[in-house]
């Protein structure tokens, strides 16, 4: 098996990309069928280069592609088991939601731009999947944001769109600045930047807490972790397809990823950092979407949530439980997300779930993969979310009781808020005129939801589909017993069984109706407020001195001063000194130049 | 009987040699074209007086070839009285390039303006012939008798609008400072003369620029030499424009026609430098080491008082005179790091870079300068010699290949990189530190940093600032528009080229 494949999964999607952008901008039906062909090329691919690749096994390219400065610029690949997961998770799900896309985005103006944007993302995160590197990593790290941005900023006519994506774009920056001086100091530290040279230079000198920490910046801002979370739930103004696979499925999952292939140069403190703010996320975020009434925002916090169990993963040290984490995550919020989309568009746009209510019997295919995805989400005992998040329960656990607290209290939240938008979905009456309408979608949309949600939200677990390669790097799966874990689990459910009585007994939402006050304390986004206490109070009168400043010194002292005043004097009295415009006043200069230069040579001088 | 034979020996030896004539074939086809267009002008129909400037630009193209061909043919000709080197076809292509500039930019304009374009051509011929000539002479006569001519068709050229007061007064004006700086120049030729002859053998031609630079050798610290040298480069400064004798360049270059004002600027300039840099290393070689502080001190006063002076112009054609006056100083500079490096290591080394990049550098301020200057020809004004800095307002949108052009060549002229001027400045700088001129390199820093001041406030009025509604822009000609602009594309071009080069070097 050699890497000339590697080269043709990661350039089909560019291609693509320039097709759609440059040829079919105005051929949305074109562009569409490009980029649904495209996608399931490269996933027909993968699996055939993961198929080729024995459990252990990684394959590696390389390729110096220019010099600066006499330091060689390499490109390459290391296709290793972490690798070989996410490739397939991207390359699978990708595809599907590709041609999800199709059905959802039929009656859009902009199908090329949108569809243009899909591939060039594609081609994006394959970048990360592949990169042997952290350089290399950066530059498609990178590329992946701006895609999120234009994607985002899909409807950009509305006002709601482009500030989301404005804010998801700088939110990451933030991050972004973190990784790339952690970039730096990998290079000032080691003096390479590529995983296999760091791994074995760690092996021999531990890194600094401080490199791990700006790594895990990162991190932060991609994964939307604490305190930069706040962008995720905004991102949701996207098209639906685009939430389902970039803001949940698979970039907001490259963090994961990124923290996982770098897991050697994490120090014992940064893990601890990692751990906490995981696992507090987890809890507050299940606890959040409780206080949503848009089913996309619900379940924007509930991704929030389940990349805070990740992040908590990583920072116990199991960066395996992470991916196994990230990829059954993939799968079933791919689904949710696809299910939610179904919804919205057999209810002609409307994301409100109040407004919803009873589509269990006018959408029985989407009800069912929702319905699947939904209770793997739960961690139903031996559906996919059970393998992992169990697992995670467990090793919290063993280590750190605090932390299994937080994670049990977001199971317990994870099993409310999918109960309450199973309830007000698709359960009881409908509440609208648009609910009541509401049709099932085309194939196009339902072939997804039940490969991805009746298929692999309930099987992947096992392993059962999962590419050997990939499988090498995870946890064997765990049979079921009783323990901490179980019974937290257990208990979860059974409380989200009472949840949807409860929900049942109000036809607004029964908590707001029970608790208003505890509902808009959850409904509040405080780190917003918190930002935007800091930008007003604090950046913006700063801002002001400086513009004053700025007014009064450089405008006023320098600019006029310096830059008018001054000069304008120096240069009427040096004209004046030479240039007073009589001939007679010439002849005195040379004369005097002439002696002068005489005194000089003379040495009179 | 014994000195008559001697003086004959040395006029045999003088005798012009097969090959002399056709090494300055250049100069005889520029100077017949001179000719040429006057006898166009007798013999052509009105309808055929197009034929005139065609005729002499094809030719210039021509000779430029030519000198190109000669590529490093060198060795004396006529006896001793022309000295070819590689340097010399280079100088050659550059006054070549700066006529044919100025013809292109000066057909339309006198033709507009009544003024006889066959004159012109004529007179701006003669003047190339000279200058080339100029370039590779060894011997005080040809150099003083070639500097003369060059110098009496300025004049003329100068005062060429006789409708025109200004355009009168600066030919008279021109004429007074050139008069005193010939008078001067002479002088001090004449004492070198005297030096020489006093302490060389009989036979020996007490003229030739080898025989000063040989008789100086054992004797360049007497007062009469140090006096003659100094009078020859305060002469030689007249033409540059150089600190203290720059006084003339701005009513000068003001009132004289706009593509006379180009040619001053440039060939006339060009001159100044190839003369300076003929007699430091030919006759004034042995006193390298008292010459290179008086050369700094000149550098550095043109330096300051051209940038100085130039801060708050209001008139366009002034502040790029006064400029004209710093970039004197910049290629004084460089002549000066010339001087130093040879006087530290003889011949070899960094010396022999000096040398390019002053002529490097003056190509980049032919073309900025031509940009610049192209495009104030080129725009309507009330009278040539009153063009305010507000005239320009708005020009980007009466004409924005013009003000593209303009703003372009100012920016190669302030050294803006990626343009030619910016690496031209560059090297210069280099050429100091090589030298260790620390002081006059922290003056051409900061006369850099001043520059910016006065050159973009030109950029400023031309891109910046609106100009009041209503009027209706007159329609420029293609070529007007098409030189300036292309002249200040190349300097970006030539400025990226410099830019891979030295990336890949």
């Amino acid at each position: 098996m050699d890497a000339h494949l590697l080269h043709w999964i990661l350039l089909l999607p560019l291609g693509s990309a320039a097709a759609c952008g440059l040829l079919l901008r105005r051929r949305g039906a074109a562009a569409g069928i490009l980029s649904i062909a495209t996608a399931f090329a490269v996933a027909g691919l993968a699996l055939a280069v993961l198929a080729g690749l024995a459990p252990g096994q990684t394959l590696a390219w390389q390729a110096e592609i220019g010099r600066l400065g006499g330091v060689p610029i390499r490109v390459g690949y290391l296709l290793d088991g972490h690798a070989a997961l996410m490739l397939f998770v991207v390359t699978f799900v990708g595809a599907w939601i590709h041609l999800f896309s199709w059905g959802y985005m039929r009656d859009d103006g902009a199908r090329g731009r949108f569809f243009g944007g899909l591939s060039l993302f594609m081609f994006a995160i394959l970048g990360i999947v592949l990169a042997d590197g952290l350089l290399m990593t950066f530059a498609f790290w990178e590329l992946v944001g701006f895609c999120s941005y234009l994607l985002i900023s899909h409807y950009f006519d509305t006002d709601f769109a482009p500030p989301a994506a404005n804010k998801a774009f700088i939110a990451n920056r933030v991050g972004d600045l973190g990784f790339i001086l952690g970039i730096a100091m990998c290079l000032a530290t080691y003096g390479a930047a590529d995983f296999a040279s760091l791994k074995a230079a760690a092996a021999a000198k531990p890194a600094p807490a401080l490199l791990g920490f700006l790594l895990l910046c990162g991190f932060i801002g991609k994964s939307a972790q604490f305190p930069l979370h706040v962008w995720l739930t905004d991102a949701m103004a996207g098209p639906t397809p685009v939430s389902a696979l970039i803001h949940a499925a698979t970039m907001v999952a490259a963090g994961v990823f990124l923290m996982a292939r770098v897991d050697f140069l994490l120090a014992p403190e940064v893990l601890q950092l990692c751990l906490w703010s995981g696992a507090a996320m987890a809890a507050l975020a299940g606890l959040c979407a409780l206080a949503q009434t848009d089913i996309k925002k619900s379940l924007a916090y509930s991704t929030l949530a389940h990349l805070g169990v990740m992040g908590a993963a990583l920072g116990l040290g199991r960066a395996d439980l992470a991916l196994l984490h990230m990829a059954m995550h993939a799968f079933f919020k791919a689904t949710l997300f696809l299910g939610a989309g179904s919804v919205i568009h057999g209810c002609h746009h409307g994301q409100d779930m109040l407004r919803m209510g009873g589509l269990a019997s006018r959408m029985r295919l989407t009800f069912a993969a929702f319905l699947a995805a939904t209770l793997s989400n739960c961690a139903l005992p031996f559906l996919a979310g059970w393998y992992s998040k169990d697992a995670i329960l467990e090793a919290a656990h063993g280590s750190s009781i605090g932390a299994f607290a937080l994670l049990a209290l977001a199971a317990v939240a994870t099993c409310l808020y999918s109960a309450r938008m199973i309830r007000l979905v698709f359960l009881g009456e409908a509440r609208s005129e648009e609910a009541r309408a509401a049709h099932e979608s085309p194939w196009t949309m339902t072939l997804p939801l039940v490969v991805l949600g009746l298929g692999y939200s309930i099987i992947a677990g096992t392993y059962l589909g999962l590419p050997a390669a990939a499988v090498h790097v995870l946890p064997k799966p765990m049979a079921f017993h009783l323990g901490a874990a179980s019974a937290v689990g257990l208990a979860a459910l059974l409380l989200g069984l009472g949840a949807l009585r409860f929900y049942g007994r109000s036809s607004g939402d029964a908590l707001r109706d029970a608790a208003p006050g505890a509902y808009r304390a959850l409904e509040r986004r405080w780190m917003d407020d918190a930002y935007g206490w800091w930008i007003d109070r604090v950046q913006q009168p700063a801002i002001e001195v400086l513009a004053f400043l700025d007014l009064a010194l450089v405008n006023g002292l320098a600019g006029k001063v310096l830059a008018g005043g001054i000069p304008a004097l120096l240069g009427a009295a040096s004209r004046r000194l030479f240039h007073a415009g009589s001939v007679r006043a010439n002849a005195a200069w040379f004369t005097a130049g002439a002696a002068l230069i005489a005194a000089l040579l003379l040495g009179a001088l | 009987m014994t000195h008559a034979l001697a003086a004959l020996d040395a006029f045999k030896s003088a005798a012009p040699q097969a090959g002399d004539w056709a090494s300055i074939l250049p100069e005889i086809l520029v100077a017949g074209l001179g000719v040429f267009a006057l006898l166009q002008a007798l013999t052509l129909p009105a309808s055929g007086r197009w034929l005139i400037p065609a005729v002499a630009r094809v030719g210039l193209l021509l000779a430029g070839f030519l000198a190109y061909q000669a590529g490093e043919s060198e060795g004396a000709r006529f006896g001793g009285l022309l000295q070819q080197d590689a340097s010399t076809h280079l100088w050659r292509q550059l006054f070549l390039l700066c006529a044919l500039l100025t013809s292109l930019v000066g057909g339309r304009f006198f033709r507009q303006r009544g003024a006889d374009e066959a004159e012109f051509h004529h007179i701006l011929l003669l003047v190339t012939a000279s200058l080339m000539m100029l370039a590779q002479s060894s011997h005080v006569v040809t150099f003083f008798v070639a500097l003369e001519t060059a110098t009496v068709g300025l004049y003329v050229l100068c005062g060429f609008l006789r409708r025109s007061a200004a355009s009168l007064e600066a030919g008279v004006r021109y004429l007074v400072a050139g008069g005193l700086s010939s008078a001067l120049l002479l002088m001090g030729f004449v004492l070198l003369h005297g030096v020489a002859g006093m302490h060389l053998p009989k036979g020996a031609d007490p003229l030739q620029f080898a025989s000063i630079a040989a008789a100086l050798l054992g004797h360049g610290g007497e007062p009469l030499a140090l006096v003659g040298a100094a009078l020859v480069l305060a002469g030689l400064g007249f033409k540059l424009g150089a600190f203290p004798f720059h006084g003339w360049v701005p009513d000068v270059y003001q009132g004289a026609p706009t593509p006379t004002t180009a040619l001053l600027a440039t060939a006339s300039k060009s001159a100044g430098v190839v003369g300076l840099v003929l007699v430091v290393s030919g006759p004034l070689a042995p006193l390298a080491a008292k010459l290179s502080p008086v050369l700094a001190v000149l550098a550095g006063g043109s330096l300051l008082a051209g940038n100085l002076a130039a801060l708050g112009s209001s008139d366009t054609k002034r502040a790029l005179a006064l400029s004209g006056v710093s970039h004197a100083g910049f290629l004084l500079a460089g002549i000066a790091g010339l001087v130093t490096l040879r006087s530290q290591e003889g011949v070899f080394g960094a010396a022999d870079i000096a040398l390019p990049i002053v002529l490097a550098y003056l190509l980049a301020y032919v073309l900025g300068t031509f940009a610049t200057m192209g495009a104030l020809a080129a725009l309507p004004a009330e009278s040539d010699e009153r063009r305010p800095l507000v005239a320009l307002r708005g020009l980007i949108r009466r004409s924005p290949s013009l003000a593209a052009g303009l703003t372009l060549g100012i920016g190669s002229l302030a050294g803006i990189p990626p343009s030619i001027g910016f690496f031209a400045k560059v090297l210069i700088l280099w050429v100091l530190v090589s030298a260790e001129a620390w002081t006059l390199l922290a003056l051409a820093v900061v006369s850099v940093a001043v520059s910016i001041h006065y050159y973009f406030s030109i950029i400023r009025e031309a891109t910046v600032r609106t100009a009041p509604d209503g009027e209706v822009p007159p329609r420029i000609p293609l070529l007007d528009r098409a030189l300036p602009l292309g002249l200040g594309i190349l300097t970006v071009l030539l400025g990226l080229g410099s830019l891979i080069k030295a990336a890949l070097g």
